[in-house]
Protein backbone atom coordinates (compact mmCIF):
# COMPACT_ATOMS: atom_id res chain seq x y z
CA UNK A 1 0.00 0.00 0.00
CA UNK A 2 2.83 2.40 1.19
CA UNK A 3 4.70 1.71 -2.47
CA UNK A 4 1.55 2.26 -4.51
CA UNK A 5 0.79 5.24 -2.88
CA UNK A 6 4.55 6.74 -3.51
CA UNK A 7 3.88 5.89 -7.06
CA UNK A 8 0.64 7.73 -7.69
CA UNK A 9 2.80 11.01 -6.03
CA UNK A 10 5.15 10.24 -8.85
CA UNK A 11 2.56 9.84 -11.72
CA UNK A 12 0.96 13.02 -10.22
CA UNK A 13 4.14 15.26 -10.55
CA UNK A 14 5.07 13.91 -13.65
CA UNK A 15 1.46 14.67 -15.26
CA UNK A 16 1.38 18.64 -13.63
CA UNK A 17 5.22 18.80 -15.08
CA UNK A 18 3.77 19.25 -18.76
CA UNK A 19 4.95 22.67 -20.78
CA UNK A 20 3.05 26.08 -20.10
CA UNK A 21 1.78 28.14 -22.41
CA UNK A 22 -0.35 31.67 -22.50
CA UNK A 23 -3.54 32.31 -24.40
CA UNK A 24 -1.33 34.61 -26.48
CA UNK A 25 0.95 32.07 -27.46
CA UNK A 26 -2.11 29.76 -28.70
CA UNK A 27 -3.72 32.60 -30.66
CA UNK A 28 -2.62 35.12 -33.19
CA UNK A 29 -4.25 38.09 -31.79
CA UNK A 30 -2.86 41.24 -31.80
CA UNK A 31 -2.70 43.02 -28.68
CA UNK A 32 -1.30 46.24 -26.85
CA UNK A 33 -0.20 46.92 -23.92
CA UNK A 34 -1.98 50.35 -23.51
CA UNK A 35 -4.92 49.93 -25.63
CA UNK A 36 -6.84 53.33 -27.24
CA UNK A 37 -9.94 53.84 -29.03
CA UNK A 38 -8.83 54.11 -32.73
CA UNK A 39 -5.74 51.80 -32.62
CA UNK A 40 -7.19 48.59 -31.10
CA UNK A 41 -10.79 48.71 -29.49
CA UNK A 42 -12.63 50.03 -32.86
CA UNK A 43 -11.73 47.47 -35.24
CA UNK A 44 -12.81 44.89 -32.78
CA UNK A 45 -16.26 46.27 -31.72
CA UNK A 46 -17.02 46.98 -35.79
CA UNK A 47 -16.21 43.22 -36.76
CA UNK A 48 -18.19 41.73 -33.56
CA UNK A 49 -20.46 43.81 -32.54
CA UNK A 50 -21.72 46.32 -34.92
CA UNK A 51 -23.73 43.86 -36.85
CA UNK A 52 -26.22 43.63 -34.42
CA UNK A 53 -25.71 46.91 -31.78
CA UNK A 54 -26.00 49.96 -34.45
CA UNK A 55 -28.87 52.56 -34.57
CA UNK A 56 -31.96 51.11 -34.43
CA UNK A 57 -30.68 47.46 -33.54
CA UNK A 58 -29.92 45.69 -30.28
CA UNK A 59 -29.32 48.21 -26.94
CA UNK A 60 -26.77 49.63 -26.46
CA UNK A 61 -25.64 51.25 -29.57
CA UNK A 62 -21.76 50.66 -30.31
CA UNK A 63 -21.09 52.75 -33.14
CA UNK A 64 -19.04 55.76 -31.62
CA UNK A 65 -16.25 56.22 -29.08
CA UNK A 66 -18.58 57.80 -26.61
CA UNK A 67 -21.69 54.92 -26.82
CA UNK A 68 -18.66 51.73 -26.54
CA UNK A 69 -17.07 54.28 -23.49
CA UNK A 70 -20.75 54.36 -22.01
CA UNK A 71 -21.12 50.87 -21.92
CA UNK A 72 -18.44 49.34 -21.03
CA UNK A 73 -17.76 52.40 -17.30
CA UNK A 74 -21.91 52.35 -16.95
CA UNK A 75 -22.94 49.25 -18.58
CA UNK A 76 -22.33 45.34 -18.39
CA UNK A 77 -20.30 45.58 -21.46
CA UNK A 78 -17.57 43.56 -20.14
CA UNK A 79 -19.61 41.37 -17.89
CA UNK A 80 -21.40 40.23 -21.05
CA UNK A 81 -18.12 39.70 -23.19
CA UNK A 82 -16.29 37.72 -20.11
CA UNK A 83 -17.48 34.39 -19.65
CA UNK A 84 -15.82 33.80 -16.37
CA UNK A 85 -18.20 36.49 -14.85
CA UNK A 86 -21.77 35.42 -14.88
CA UNK A 87 -24.01 37.53 -16.83
CA UNK A 88 -25.96 35.19 -18.42
CA UNK A 89 -25.37 34.20 -22.36
CA UNK A 90 -21.89 35.53 -23.40
CA UNK A 91 -21.41 38.36 -25.80
CA UNK A 92 -20.87 37.86 -29.15
CA UNK A 93 -23.69 35.02 -29.67
CA UNK A 94 -21.19 32.81 -31.80
CA UNK A 95 -18.97 32.80 -29.09
CA UNK A 96 -16.41 34.16 -26.51
CA UNK A 97 -13.55 36.68 -28.24
CA UNK A 98 -10.26 35.01 -27.66
CA UNK A 99 -8.92 35.93 -23.97
CA UNK A 100 -6.59 38.32 -25.05
CA UNK A 101 -8.73 40.00 -26.58
CA UNK A 102 -10.98 40.41 -23.85
CA UNK A 103 -8.01 40.78 -21.54
CA UNK A 104 -7.04 44.16 -23.63
CA UNK A 105 -10.81 45.60 -23.32
CA UNK A 106 -10.75 45.20 -19.88
CA UNK A 107 -7.33 46.99 -19.48
CA UNK A 108 -8.63 50.02 -21.99
CA UNK A 109 -11.53 50.28 -19.67
CA UNK A 110 -9.02 50.08 -16.41
CA UNK A 111 -7.18 52.60 -18.04
CA UNK A 112 -9.93 55.14 -18.39
CA UNK A 113 -11.03 54.64 -22.15
CA UNK A 114 -8.77 56.34 -23.52
CA UNK A 115 -9.83 57.54 -27.12
CA UNK B 1 -57.74 -7.37 37.35
CA UNK B 2 -57.45 -4.31 35.34
CA UNK B 3 -54.53 -3.18 37.26
CA UNK B 4 -52.91 -6.18 37.50
CA UNK B 5 -52.68 -6.49 34.10
CA UNK B 6 -51.01 -3.27 33.80
CA UNK B 7 -49.03 -3.75 36.86
CA UNK B 8 -47.91 -7.09 34.82
CA UNK B 9 -46.98 -5.41 31.51
CA UNK B 10 -44.73 -2.58 33.01
CA UNK B 11 -43.00 -5.10 34.82
CA UNK B 12 -42.41 -7.28 31.82
CA UNK B 13 -41.65 -4.11 29.49
CA UNK B 14 -39.18 -2.96 32.42
CA UNK B 15 -37.65 -6.50 33.04
CA UNK B 16 -36.53 -6.55 29.21
CA UNK B 17 -35.36 -2.97 29.01
CA UNK B 18 -32.89 -3.70 32.21
CA UNK B 19 -31.94 -7.31 30.71
CA UNK B 20 -31.06 -5.59 27.11
CA UNK B 21 -28.98 -2.85 29.29
CA UNK B 22 -26.90 -5.87 30.44
CA UNK B 23 -26.48 -7.44 27.41
CA UNK B 24 -24.63 -4.61 26.02
CA UNK B 25 -22.69 -3.32 28.93
CA UNK B 26 -21.22 -7.38 28.33
CA UNK B 27 -21.50 -6.33 24.76
CA UNK B 28 -18.98 -3.42 25.78
CA UNK B 29 -16.44 -5.14 28.07
CA UNK B 30 -15.35 -7.29 25.20
CA UNK B 31 -11.99 -5.00 24.30
CA UNK B 32 -10.04 -5.78 21.26
CA UNK B 33 -6.63 -4.92 20.89
CA UNK B 34 -6.61 -3.46 17.69
CA UNK B 35 -6.85 0.41 17.52
CA UNK B 36 -10.61 1.76 16.22
CA UNK B 37 -10.45 4.02 13.30
CA UNK B 38 -12.49 7.35 14.03
CA UNK B 39 -15.64 7.38 11.88
CA UNK B 40 -17.65 10.02 10.26
CA UNK B 41 -15.21 12.71 10.58
CA UNK B 42 -17.43 14.22 7.61
CA UNK B 43 -20.29 12.72 6.51
CA UNK B 44 -20.14 14.11 2.72
CA UNK B 45 -17.10 13.84 0.17
CA UNK B 46 -17.16 17.40 -0.08
CA UNK B 47 -17.06 19.76 2.85
CA UNK B 48 -18.40 21.93 0.39
CA UNK B 49 -16.48 22.67 -2.55
CA UNK B 50 -13.40 21.44 -0.89
CA UNK B 51 -12.47 17.47 -0.62
CA UNK B 52 -13.23 15.85 2.97
CA UNK B 53 -10.95 13.37 3.87
CA UNK B 54 -13.54 10.52 3.29
CA UNK B 55 -13.44 8.45 0.60
CA UNK B 56 -15.68 5.65 -0.59
CA UNK B 57 -15.73 2.26 0.62
CA UNK B 58 -14.65 -0.76 -1.55
CA UNK B 59 -16.94 -1.11 -4.16
CA UNK B 60 -19.19 1.46 -3.68
CA UNK B 61 -20.75 3.91 -6.39
CA UNK B 62 -21.41 7.75 -5.64
CA UNK B 63 -23.65 9.50 -8.29
CA UNK B 64 -23.38 13.23 -7.35
CA UNK B 65 -25.36 16.15 -9.17
CA UNK B 66 -24.08 19.88 -8.36
CA UNK B 67 -25.56 23.37 -9.27
CA UNK B 68 -23.86 26.52 -8.68
CA UNK B 69 -26.96 29.35 -9.50
CA UNK B 70 -25.92 32.70 -10.77
CA UNK B 71 -25.26 35.79 -8.83
CA UNK B 72 -27.40 36.40 -6.15
CA UNK B 73 -26.49 40.45 -5.79
CA UNK B 74 -28.95 41.08 -9.26
CA UNK B 75 -32.03 40.33 -8.10
CA UNK B 76 -34.62 39.67 -10.45
CA UNK B 77 -32.60 40.47 -13.35
CA UNK B 78 -31.31 36.94 -13.27
CA UNK B 79 -33.86 35.97 -10.82
CA UNK B 80 -31.54 35.22 -7.98
CA UNK B 81 -29.42 33.54 -10.35
CA UNK B 82 -31.79 30.85 -11.57
CA UNK B 83 -30.93 32.07 -15.52
CA UNK B 84 -27.37 30.97 -15.27
CA UNK B 85 -26.86 28.00 -13.60
CA UNK B 86 -23.72 25.90 -13.89
CA UNK B 87 -24.26 21.87 -13.60
CA UNK B 88 -21.68 19.49 -12.29
CA UNK B 89 -22.34 15.51 -12.85
CA UNK B 90 -20.62 12.28 -12.26
CA UNK B 91 -19.48 9.26 -10.24
CA UNK B 92 -16.95 8.33 -8.21
CA UNK B 93 -16.28 4.83 -7.41
CA UNK B 94 -13.82 3.03 -4.56
CA UNK B 95 -11.89 0.46 -5.92
CA UNK B 96 -10.73 -0.18 -2.09
CA UNK B 97 -11.52 1.32 1.30
CA UNK B 98 -7.92 3.59 0.88
CA UNK B 99 -8.26 4.32 -3.03
CA UNK B 100 -11.05 5.41 -4.95
CA UNK B 101 -11.39 7.18 -8.69
CA UNK B 102 -14.52 9.42 -9.94
CA UNK B 103 -15.63 11.50 -13.07
CA UNK B 104 -17.10 14.56 -13.35
CA UNK B 105 -18.35 16.70 -16.21
CA UNK B 106 -18.76 20.79 -15.84
CA UNK B 107 -20.97 23.34 -17.94
CA UNK B 108 -17.87 25.65 -16.85
CA UNK B 109 -15.87 25.69 -19.71
CA UNK B 110 -17.12 22.06 -21.01
CA UNK B 111 -14.57 20.37 -18.31
CA UNK B 112 -14.21 16.35 -18.07
CA UNK B 113 -12.51 16.34 -14.69
CA UNK B 114 -10.96 13.14 -13.06
CA UNK B 115 -9.88 12.47 -9.89
CA UNK B 116 -8.19 10.30 -7.28
CA UNK B 117 -8.54 10.50 -3.62
CA UNK B 118 -6.31 7.88 -2.01
CA UNK B 119 -6.07 7.72 1.90
CA UNK B 120 -2.65 7.66 3.99
CA UNK B 121 -3.62 7.45 7.66
CA UNK B 122 -6.31 7.04 9.67
CA UNK B 123 -7.27 8.56 13.34
CA UNK B 124 -7.51 5.92 15.76
CA UNK B 125 -9.73 5.87 18.86
CA UNK B 126 -6.55 6.76 21.75
CA UNK B 127 -4.54 5.96 18.67
CA UNK B 128 -3.28 8.20 15.51
CA UNK B 129 -4.52 11.87 15.74
CA UNK B 130 -5.47 12.48 11.88
CA UNK B 131 -6.41 11.15 8.96
CA UNK B 132 -4.43 12.33 6.06
CA UNK B 133 -5.78 11.87 2.33
CA UNK B 134 -4.08 12.71 -0.90
CA UNK B 135 -6.07 14.31 -3.93
CA UNK B 136 -5.43 14.67 -7.63
CA UNK B 137 -7.80 16.42 -10.27
CA UNK B 138 -6.77 16.92 -13.91
CA UNK B 139 -9.03 18.91 -15.66
CA UNK B 140 -9.80 18.91 -19.65
CA UNK B 141 -11.33 21.80 -21.13
CA UNK B 142 -12.69 20.91 -24.23
CA UNK B 143 -14.51 24.44 -24.79
CA UNK B 144 -11.56 25.64 -26.25
CA UNK B 145 -11.69 25.93 -29.95
CA UNK B 146 -8.83 26.01 -32.56
CA UNK B 147 -10.99 28.70 -34.84
CA UNK B 148 -10.45 30.88 -32.33
CA UNK B 149 -6.47 29.67 -31.02
CA UNK B 150 -4.71 28.41 -33.97
CA UNK B 151 -2.09 27.26 -32.13
CA UNK B 152 -4.00 24.51 -29.61
CA UNK B 153 -2.71 21.52 -28.80
CA UNK B 154 -4.18 19.11 -26.11
CA UNK B 155 -1.36 19.47 -23.77
CA UNK B 156 -3.09 23.27 -23.55
CA UNK B 157 -6.62 21.63 -22.47
CA UNK B 158 -4.90 20.15 -19.28
CA UNK B 159 -4.85 22.09 -15.58
CA UNK B 160 -4.27 20.39 -12.54
CA UNK B 161 -4.45 20.07 -8.18
CA UNK B 162 -2.52 18.38 -5.91
CA UNK B 163 -3.62 18.44 -2.57
CA UNK B 164 -2.88 17.10 0.85
CA UNK B 165 -5.61 16.58 3.31
CA UNK B 166 -5.25 16.59 6.79
CA UNK B 167 -8.51 15.80 9.22
CA UNK B 168 -9.11 15.33 12.85
CA UNK B 169 -12.77 14.75 14.09
CA UNK B 170 -12.15 16.78 17.73
CA UNK B 171 -15.69 15.44 19.04
CA UNK B 172 -18.61 14.03 18.39
CA UNK B 173 -20.32 17.35 16.64
CA UNK B 174 -16.81 19.36 16.07
CA UNK B 175 -14.09 18.33 12.70
CA UNK B 176 -11.71 20.26 11.29
CA UNK B 177 -9.41 19.86 8.17
CA UNK B 178 -6.38 21.82 6.80
CA UNK B 179 -5.24 21.49 2.87
CA UNK B 180 -2.78 22.49 1.24
CA UNK B 181 -3.40 22.53 -2.35
CA UNK B 182 -1.75 23.15 -5.69
CA UNK B 183 -3.32 24.31 -8.45
CA UNK B 184 -1.34 23.76 -11.70
CA UNK B 185 -2.39 25.28 -15.48
CA UNK B 186 -0.78 24.44 -19.00
CA UNK B 187 -2.52 27.12 -20.53
CA UNK B 188 -3.31 30.20 -18.31
CA UNK B 189 -4.33 34.12 -18.66
CA UNK B 190 -0.73 35.81 -18.58
CA UNK B 191 -3.01 39.06 -18.04
CA UNK B 192 -4.76 37.79 -15.01
CA UNK B 193 -3.75 34.50 -13.83
CA UNK B 194 -0.66 32.59 -12.11
CA UNK B 195 0.39 29.53 -13.71
CA UNK B 196 0.79 28.03 -10.36
CA UNK B 197 -1.26 29.18 -7.45
CA UNK B 198 -0.28 27.64 -4.09
CA UNK B 199 -3.21 27.94 -1.47
CA UNK B 200 -3.45 26.56 2.30
CA UNK B 201 -7.13 26.23 3.10
CA UNK B 202 -9.10 25.32 6.43
CA UNK B 203 -12.61 23.74 6.78
CA UNK B 204 -14.79 22.48 9.84
CA UNK B 205 -17.76 20.95 9.92
CA UNK B 206 -20.57 21.62 13.01
CA UNK B 207 -22.80 19.55 13.60
CA UNK B 208 -26.45 20.86 14.84
CA UNK B 209 -28.39 18.28 14.60
CA UNK B 210 -29.42 14.46 14.35
CA UNK B 211 -28.76 14.72 10.45
CA UNK B 212 -27.56 18.58 9.72
CA UNK B 213 -24.33 20.11 9.98
CA UNK B 214 -23.26 23.11 9.35
CA UNK B 215 -19.82 23.58 7.28
CA UNK B 216 -17.25 26.28 6.49
CA UNK B 217 -13.96 26.10 4.29
CA UNK B 218 -11.59 29.27 3.36
CA UNK B 219 -8.29 29.18 1.42
CA UNK B 220 -5.86 31.65 1.38
CA UNK B 221 -3.86 31.54 -1.85
CA UNK B 222 -0.14 33.20 -2.27
CA UNK B 223 -0.32 35.48 -4.82
CA UNK B 224 3.76 35.17 -6.37
CA UNK B 225 3.00 38.47 -9.07
CA UNK B 226 1.02 41.57 -9.33
CA UNK B 227 -1.30 40.96 -12.61
CA UNK B 228 -2.80 43.89 -14.66
CA UNK B 229 -6.20 42.51 -13.98
CA UNK B 230 -6.91 41.18 -11.12
CA UNK B 231 -10.40 39.79 -10.74
CA UNK B 232 -9.83 36.96 -8.20
CA UNK B 233 -10.38 36.13 -4.27
CA UNK B 234 -9.67 33.65 -1.88
CA UNK B 235 -13.09 31.11 -2.24
CA UNK B 236 -14.51 31.17 0.87
CA UNK B 237 -17.69 28.82 1.38
CA UNK B 238 -20.50 28.18 4.38
CA UNK B 239 -22.51 25.21 3.60
CA UNK B 240 -25.47 22.98 5.18
CA UNK B 241 -25.63 19.65 4.92
CA UNK B 242 -28.55 17.31 5.65
CA UNK B 243 -28.46 13.67 5.41
CA UNK B 244 -31.50 11.71 4.10
CA UNK B 245 -31.10 7.89 3.72
CA UNK B 246 -28.57 7.33 1.37
CA UNK B 247 -28.28 10.69 0.08
CA UNK B 248 -26.39 13.61 1.80
CA UNK B 249 -27.56 17.10 0.49
CA UNK B 250 -25.73 19.99 0.80
CA UNK B 251 -26.60 23.74 0.42
CA UNK B 252 -23.83 25.91 -0.34
CA UNK B 253 -23.10 29.49 -0.50
CA UNK B 254 -20.16 30.52 -2.14
CA UNK B 255 -18.01 33.25 -3.99
CA UNK B 256 -16.84 30.78 -6.67
CA UNK B 257 -19.41 29.95 -9.42
CA UNK B 258 -18.04 26.91 -10.85
CA UNK B 259 -16.76 23.49 -8.74
CA UNK B 260 -14.01 22.36 -10.45
CA UNK B 261 -10.94 22.56 -7.97
CA UNK B 262 -8.48 24.30 -10.12
CA UNK B 263 -11.02 27.02 -10.84
CA UNK B 264 -12.17 27.19 -7.26
CA UNK B 265 -8.68 27.56 -5.42
CA UNK B 266 -7.30 29.60 -7.98
CA UNK B 267 -10.12 31.76 -10.01
CA UNK B 268 -12.83 32.74 -7.56
CA UNK B 269 -14.24 35.91 -9.00
CA UNK B 270 -17.47 36.48 -6.22
CA UNK B 271 -17.04 38.82 -3.30
CA UNK B 272 -18.67 38.44 -0.33
CA UNK B 273 -18.59 42.08 0.41
CA UNK B 274 -20.41 43.01 -2.63
CA UNK B 275 -23.17 40.47 -1.96
CA UNK B 276 -21.51 38.19 -5.20
CA UNK B 277 -22.07 35.26 -4.23
CA UNK B 278 -23.22 31.89 -5.54
CA UNK B 279 -26.11 29.39 -3.88
CA UNK B 280 -26.13 25.93 -4.76
CA UNK B 281 -26.12 22.49 -3.90
CA UNK B 282 -24.18 19.51 -3.93
CA UNK B 283 -26.20 16.02 -4.25
CA UNK B 284 -24.80 12.30 -3.26
CA UNK B 285 -26.56 9.09 -4.09
CA UNK B 286 -24.60 6.18 -3.33
CA UNK B 287 -25.07 2.77 -4.32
Amino acid sequence: MKKSILLLFTCASFLASCTTRTYEEISETETSASPTYTANIEPIIKTNCVGCHSAGGRLPTLETYDQVKDATQNGDLICRIDQTQSCGNVMPRSGAMPRPTIDMIILWQKEGCKN
Amino acid sequence: MKNFLGFMLVFFLTGNLFAQDDLLSQLDTVKSNEKQIETAAFKGLQIANMQSTKLAAKGEWYMLVSHRFGDLSEGFNNFFGLDNALTKFGGIYGVTNWLSFGATRHTYNKIYEVTAKYKMANQEVNGFPVTIVGYNTMDINSALEKDLYPNLQFSDRLAFTTQLLVSRKVNEKLSVELGFINVYKNLYDDAAEQQNVFSSAAGLRYKIAKRMSINLEYAARIITEEKAIDPYHNPLTVGLDIETGGHVFQLVFSNSQPMNDVAVFSGASGDWNKGKIYFGFNMYRSF
